[in-house]
């Protein structure tokens, strides 16, 4: 159990693999630790690994926080990043408001990101946001087409943060870690 | 052959009026987006239903037909003048049978005033017309997207009584607290409560009365905790609504007081593929001197519900949920109620199977099918089943929804 539900963000999918298996209750429960147990069961038996990636692990590319280039911030918690992209931090620690950029719910980028940045499914975000949007608590994040635009919208907008992977950086934005 | 009953549409000029305003409201904000300032935004949706009810009617005035008087169109904005302090609102018209009538209405209007803000918690007061957050869905229940189908769980979210627990006017301190793995959000409100509409009255004192309610100093708070962004939610509800009734010079019974105290328990588990969610409230009711209205000085309901959603895609859900109410805990069945006042007992509960699929087609776009099969007849709503004579005991409906958002 202590395994399954682990804190820290695994090696693998960080790495940009994608783990598309739906296996035990407990890997629903906590599946951004999947890779952890996958790694787990590497040192127990690599032939057990090699089996669990054919049938499972397909390689994305990967997505990395962008921010705007006046952002000073070294890096992200996983919770302050949830905090931001679920609209509930709104201001940046210097007091800058917060604009946060997503691309439309059905692009393959967004799915990506949520699950493996933020951990949680498209559509709890989406629920998250609705509930807040619509009861006057936050306001909605800007919907987007195409990394072109959110990497153009993220260089304009100060204290703005998006998502884009990483072939998409040129100097115009910033790359934040997430711890 | 006459398949939708679209004169009551007719009969009421002011709320199709109304619908057309805000659906134009609607595309010329979507329209002319860009061209507002970067701290000002606008969202909005509008949704018709089709209701086709057997037995009883629900949100339509005439059995096997279908009927179109289900139409829900909201749009609000926001600006932030200063980066600690929002202003938000949003105005509403709902129509449903004879239940509501699709006068414009505001929604909620408040001004939130973010006291502290860091990565780890919020602090923050929130003053206006607010949305009571009791359960996990009032506060948004008008708008289908946040619904798990067309319907929510009419034990706990009524719609034949909805003013008093969908808003009030008054103060909200909510308190965020982040940690890697666990959230938890706290709501306090002190408000005054909206019962002004003969539905509350009718609801609260089964009938219309000589005299008014008045409204008193009410209490509200919510803890939510989440695991892991939400894959598990619990939450607990706490409403406590006090509220005069004043005879006037109307009638000769005089004066009494009601305090309403509602209690939800929510639990929600979310899966890629699945979720499960289960509520239970037990709902309080003391009436001081009101016995010449009601046959008790105390009553306590429960409610309780369990919905299973199924995600076959990201785009398609599958909704099956079991929902049951009893109006007096001590009387599930209703037999002393019946004893006592010769209404059947099936007026004092209600069993609903509900079965529901919907389809989100893309961003904007959101289609809901869903059919229930009831026993009971607690929250039938009285005002689309004048003749009490009529009401049946088993009974159902199939109620179709499009549902248009933008953000």
């Amino acid at each position: 159990m202590s395994l399954i539900l682990g804190n820290k963000t695994p090696l693998l999918e960080r790495d940009g693999f994608q783990c598309n298996a739906s296996c035990f209750f407990f890997t629903y429960l906590s599946k951004p630790s999947f890779g952890l147990m996958t790694q787990t069961v590497a040192m127990v038996s690599p032939k057990y690994l090699a089996i669990l990636l054919l049938l499972n692990v397909s390689i994305i590319h990967a997505q990395h926080l962008a921010v705007h280039k006046s952002n000073k911030l070294q890096s992200l918690s996983i919770s302050t990043v949830r905090a931001i992209f679920s609209m509930r931090l709104q201001k940046w620690p210097d007091g800058t408001p917060i604009k946060v950029f997503v691309l439309q719910g059905s692009a393959p980028g967004h799915k990506q990101f949520c699950k493996r940045i933020l951990g949680i499914f498209p559509y709890q975000l989406q629920q998250a946001w609705d509930r807040l949007v619509f009861s006057g608590k936050a306001p909605a994040p800007v919907f987007l087409n195409s990394e072109e635009d959110m990497r153009k919208r993220i260089a304009q907008t100060p204290g703005s943060i998006g998502y884009l992977t990483k072939e998409q950086f040129d100097e115009s934005v910033r790359m934040l870690p997430v711890e | 052959m006459k398949v939708f009953e679209c004169c009551r549409w007719n009969r009421t000029p002011p709320y199709r009026a109304s619908v057309m305003a805000m659906v134009w409201v609607t595309w010329a904000t979507q329209v002319y987006s860009n061209a507002l300032p970067a701290n000002v935004q606008f969202q909005g949706f509008a949704s018709q239903g089709i209701v086709y009810s057997r037995v009883n009617r629900f949100f339509t005035d005439a059995v096997d037909k279908a009927g179109l008087d289900f139409t829900e169109v909201g749009i609000n904005g926001s600006m932030l003048p200063h980066p600690s302090m929002r202003i938000a609102a949003q105005i509403l018209a709902r129509r449903a049978g004879e239940t509501d009538d699709g006068h414009i209405r505001l929604d909620y209007g408040l001004l939130d005033f973010r006291l502290r803000s860091v990565d780890r918690y919020d602090l923050g007061i929130r003053v206006g017309r607010l949305k009571n957050p009791l359960g996990l869905y009032n506060e948004t229940r008008d708008m289908a997207f946040t619904r798990p189908c067309v319907l929510l769980p009419q034990s706990i979210y009524f719609d034949r009584v909805r003013d008093i627990a969908l808003s009030g006017d008054g103060l909200h301190v909510y308190s965020n607290h982040r940690w890697a793995h666990n959230n938890i959000y706290v709501q306090l409100g002190a408000i005054l409560p909206r019962v002004g509409g003969t539905t509350t009255e009718s609801a609260l004192l089964m009938g219309n009365r000589p005299g008014k309610l008045q409204r008193e100093l009410t209490y509200l708070g919510r803890i939510i905790y989440e695991y892991n962004g939400g894959r598990v939610r619990v939450a607990y509800s706490d409403f406590l609504v006090n509220t005069g009734y004043r005879e006037g010079s109307g009638g000769s019974n005089g004066d009494g007081d009601i305090r309403f105290n509602p209690k939800i328990l929510s639990l929600q588990f979310n899966a890629e593929t699945f979720s499960m969610t289960a509520e239970y409230a037990r709902r309080n009711f003391k009436f001081h001197a009101l016995e010449n209205y009601l046959p008790f000085d105390e009553v306590t309901g429960e409610s309780f519900y369990l919905q299973s959603t199924f995600r076959p895609t990201a785009a398609v859900e599958l909704m099956l949920r079991y929902d049951v109410v009893h109006q007096d805990g001590d009387d599930k069945n209703g037999k002393q109620f019946q004893a006592l006042t010769g209404i059947p007992g099936y007026f004092r509960y209600a069993k609903d199977w509900t079965l529901g699929g919907r389809w989100l087609s893309s961003q904007n776009w959101l289609i809901s099918l869903e059919q229930h099969w009831v026993e009971g007849t607690a929250w039938l709503p009285p005002q689309d089943n004048p003749n009490i004579n009529a009401i049946k005991k088993n009974w159902g409906m199939t109620l179709f929804t499009v549902t248009y958002r933008f953000f």
